[in-house]
């Protein structure tokens, strides 16, 4: 569960551009995977948005996490169209069991429009640092005791992993058993009170710290860096948004004629 | 009634953030497990998400809620965990808003209290994931209404019980 | 002259049993107090009441009245109290909230609206003055310790408040972090005049800065000390403990059973960090083992890899004559006992009882001998009287005895304990160490992982000392005296790190 930002190392043509041009990016994403109804149209979708990813950051291995999770969603979502999908022609009947023409389609288009909304997710959520992000919650008009908790969330998800590891060794040295599925179910309540419990204290301790080094005195605060919209990204924002318009009004016109 | 929906201390914002991750671990902790036993029910997915849905806002109102829900829904989107996690950021959202507007109108202090806010958000987020799997994965809107209603059933009684005694343990605690 | 804090018949909560009640006390500028004091004396809400925590932060009642430079801390919220008071606390890893350690010193700055460029510079000058000159661009998360809490210090600095708030600063820290942190506080207090106001649990070696010591007991300051009064009190009771109580650190003739053998052993982490190389050692029964070193030099993966928590990438480890692994491990387990630092790590039940019967529970014991052991071990640990009471409203001391309490409940041959004695007062350090050696005394055996020399010396009758992820030193405590420059050479001083003369 390692967050990779590549804008950590600025060179890459990606960090070019305002995060707000990348938000408008992964709308239109989103808009054309639930939009596009073909299993062709999808992939072009998808290759586009694998082809964006290529050119500007040069590498797509990040997304290989992905691949796993996305072939057991396409295997379940194959099971339950084979058992429940009843349109098309029926080709193939065993007792109650029925397969219809449309079992596979439904999953493939299916299984493309989880892929390109997962890809996408990805694609954005790590496109920038986490101080871009609170600086572009600014830019929304967030007050910044509410945009600065994505560094805070970024900062403590390692180490907390990582004591909830601990917690686990812990327990498992007074001889509470982890083997089988069984076990881990039995486990769950010793090993996430604690991490609970810890979790609080934390929680109460870090606020503390914060308060007291004056968060929240006053309504602005002065940052390290600041966002600079530049005039391609206008550009690309305003094309990014003609583009969904006229898409959208395209699928509408045919139902009003 | 203001005070029972809101608080945006330092303390619950840092806190909201602190038990999102909480959230978002124990999410994959028992993903993992019905990755085994239920791959498609999800109950202890479920019984999860609702149980620390209901907790954070008894915890911190909102809007604690909220930010845990988006933290934990970014995440899972970010590291791709799940596929669903796109439609979380709804399910998390409305959940949430839905279980501390019931929670903001009862004493909690029984059973039926905890049960009933957990029927809230329950309801409104497994819609929202019900949504997602009949536009997305084109699951038989059937099929869909009754996988999400044995998730919504199990999670509601189940993490209503969860949340009231380690709610009421944390009180007993004097931690919050 | 008005004094900086002023605290006026302060009783808080307002209940029955409060915490702290009928205290009453000045501390003036350039003030250096020490307040100690034993488990849950009072000691850390106290500073919280200070720094205005409470009644802010922690929503309760308080009595009396606290104020700081005139001014009454009721009338001022949190966030404004920087302009007073710099805080810092135990944990530096808490009290980072930024990514990297620029962000990290700027993130109070930036609150106060300070411009950039004056932000930019005083995050250099006092990352300069903490001794960490270019780490700007260092992750938070990959600081040592020491390094970690100097930052978190550099942050409090930056803000320029006159008045510097410790709770428990140095107890994570490793003797040279500890060293370099008071010396800079010393440095402090002495050149500009910072008035220092901090809790600890173990004073020796910050005691030679301070010039005053309060020392607390149930919710009181029971009683003022100067340093030097202080030190001699406590050099008076370390004389009569070894006369009267010799802890038996001698060698002993008797025949040695080795129980646990460590052979060729490394091990290291993914990110190349820490690990421990090429370990050999024999553990006999009934040996009381102190294994020292700095933090990072290998020590819990030691401890880890024994209790087969970690596997060696490669060589052996033999625990009661068997080599560990996966099949065996279980019963091995059954027979040793592991004490982690973080006593949290491990409490979850809703009651002490509960928690200490956990382990028993897990084996499938009857109900009478459970109650019975659990019983004798709060006993030990003298926890008897909250036996009912949720295991986290504790302090932090009594938490780790609790921690204790359910790893001898199951009877372990041989105990592996973590800083057993951090977040503990002397006198509980003491308890604590007696009682280990007592166990060690009756054929158990112990092996400790200690920052505290002063215990190790006293108590082990062998010391190992790991360096750079190799043991470098494996000798009995008794030729100690031998090795004494060797020890200092990987920053273990037992000279007395800073005796009282010396100031």
């Amino acid at each position: 569960m390692e967050l990779s930002y590549s804008a950590k190392h600025n060179e890459k043509f990606i960090d070019k551009f305002d995060p707000r041009t990348k938000l408008t990016w992964y709308l239109v994403m989103i808009y054309y995977s639930l939009s596009c109804e073909t299993a062709l149209k999808l992939c072009i979708v998808l290759l586009v948005g694998i082809t964006v990813s290529l050119v500007l950051t040069g590498s797509l291995k990040q997304y290989k996490v992905m691949i796993m999770t996305m072939l057991f969603l396409g295997l379940q979502m194959l099971i339950l169209q084979l058992l429940f999908c009843r349109e098309g022609i029926l080709i193939y009947q065993w007792g109650i069991l029925k397969i219809y023409s449309e079992a596979i389609p439904l999953a493939l288009t299916g299984l493309l429009k989880a892929t390109i909304i997962v890809f996408a997710s990805m694609q954005f959520f790590t496109s920038s640092s986490p101080m871009d992000f609170t600086l572009m919650l600014m830019k929304f008009k967030i007050p910044y005791r509410f945009a600065m908790l994505v560094g805070l969330s970024i900062r403590f998800i390692p180490l907390m992993k990582d004591e909830y590891m601990s917690i686990i060794e812990s327990q498992t040295t007074r001889g509470l058993k982890m083997e089988s599925v069984w076990d881990n179910i039995k486990s769950i309540i010793p090993t996430f009170l604690p991490f609970l419990y810890r979790a609080v204290r934390r929680s109460t301790e870090v606020g503390l710290a914060m308060e007291l080094r004056g968060y929240g005195r006053s309504k602005t605060r002065t940052f390290s860096s600041d966002l600079s919209i530049k005039n391609y990204d206008i550009v690309l924002i305003i094309a990014m948004f003609l583009l969904i318009i006229i898409s959208f009004v395209c699928k509408l016109l045919p139902l009003a004629i | 009634m203001e005070e029972r929906l809101f608080r945006t201390d330092t303390k619950a914002l840092v806190g909201a953030v602190i038990l999102g991750i909480v959230f978002l671990i124990m999410m994959q902790v028992t993903g993992r497990i019905d990755g085994i036993l239920d791959p498609t029910l999800l109950l202890f997915n479920g019984t999860c998400w609702s149980f620390f849905t209901g907790l954070i806002i008894l915890m911190y109102r909102q809007p604690a809620g909220i930010i845990s829900g988006l933290l934990e829904a970014v995440v899972a989107m970010a590291t791709a965990y799940s596929p669903l996690a796109f439609f979380f950021l709804f399910a998390n959202t409305i959940g949430s808003i839905a279980y501390s507007l019931v929670a903001a109108k009862l004493s909690m202090e029984k059973l039926s209290h905890h049960i009933l806010a957990q029927i809230a958000s329950n309801v409104t987020g497994n819609f929202c994931v019900m949504l997602g799997l009949i536009t997305v994965v084109h699951l038989d809107w059937k099929v869909a209404l009754v996988t999400s209603s044995i998730t919504t059933l199990v999670a509601t009684i189940v993490a209503g019980i969860l949340t009231k005694s380690v709610y009421g343990a944390l009180k007993k605690s004097s931690l919050i | 002259m008005i004094a900086q804090i002023r605290i006026e018949k302060l009783i808080f909560p307002n209940e029955e049993k409060p915490a702290l009640k009928n205290i009453d006390f000045e501390i003036n500028k350039g003030d250096f107090i020490v307040i100690t004091g034993g488990v849950a004396s009072g000691k850390s809400i106290l500073l919280h009441s200070i720094t205005g925590a409470i009644p802010h932060y922690y929503n309760a009642e308080l009595t009396g009245r606290v104020t700081i430079m005139g001014k009454d801390i009721k009338d001022m919220p949190l966030n404004k109290m920087s302009n007073y008071v710099g805080y810092m606390m135990q944990e530096p890893q808490n009290q980072l909230v930024s990514l990297n350690v620029y962000e990290d010193v700027a993130f109070g700055l930036g609150n106060l609206e300070i411009p950039l460029k004056e932000i930019e510079q005083k995050v250099k000058n006092t990352l300069e003055f903490v001794g960490l000159k270019g780490y700007e661009n260092r992750q938070t998360s990959c600081l040592s310790g020491g390094q970690a809490q100097r930052v978190v210090l550099a942050g409090v600095l930056a803000l320029n408040a006159p008045i510097l708030i410790l709770d428990q600063p140095t107890a994570e820290l490793d003797p040279q972090g500890r060293r370099e942190l008071y010396m800079r506080l010393g440095q402090l207090n002495k050149l500009q005049n910072l008035t220092i106001v901090l809790v600890m649990d173990r004073i020796e070696e910050v005691i030679t800065y301070a010039n005053r010591v309060f020392y607390m007991k149930d919710g009181e300051i029971a009683k003022q000390y100067s340093p030097k009064e202080y030190y001699e009190e406590k050099n008076r009771h370390f004389k009569e403990r070894l006369k009267h109580n010799l802890p038996l650190n001698a060698g002993s003739s008797k025949p040695k059973e080795v129980i646990a053998k460590v052979s060729n052993t490394s091990y290291q982490y993914k990110n190349n960090l820490g690990g421990c190389e090429d370990i050999n050692m024999e553990i006999n029964k009934g040996d009381f083992l102190s294994v020292i070193g700095l933090n990072g030099s290998g020590k819990s993966t030691l401890a880890k890899m024994l209790i087969g928590l970690l596997k060696p990438l490669s060589g052996e480890i033999k625990l009661f004559g068997q080599v560990l692994n996966k099949k065996n491990l279980a019963k091995i387990r059954s027979r040793t006992g592991f004490l982690f630092q973080n006593p949290d790590y491990q409490i979850f039940a809703n009651t002490l009882e509960e928690e200490v019967g956990f382990s028993l529970k897990l084996k499938g014991e009857q109900k009478e001998v459970m109650d019975k052991k659990v019983d004798e071990c709060l006993k030990f640990v003298g926890l008897k009287g909250y036996k009912q009471i949720h295991p986290q409203r504790l302090s932090r001391g009594q938490r780790q005895l609790l921690a204790l309490a359910s790893i001898l409940v199951s009877d372990p041959e041989f105990i592996i304990a973590d800083e057993p004695t951090s977040g503990l007062d002397e006198n509980q350090s003491y308890i604590i160490m007696d009682k280990l050696s007592d166990l060690s005394r009756k054929g158990k055996t112990v092996l400790i992982i200690t920052h505290d020399l002063t215990m190790a010396k006293n108590y082990s009758n062998r010391l190992v000392a790991l360096h750079n992820h190799h043991i470098k030193l494996d000798i009995l405590t008794r030729d100690l005296d031998e090795h004494l420059d060797t020890l200092k050479e990987i920053g273990l001083n037992f000279k007395n790190v800073i005796s009282f003369e010396e100031v």
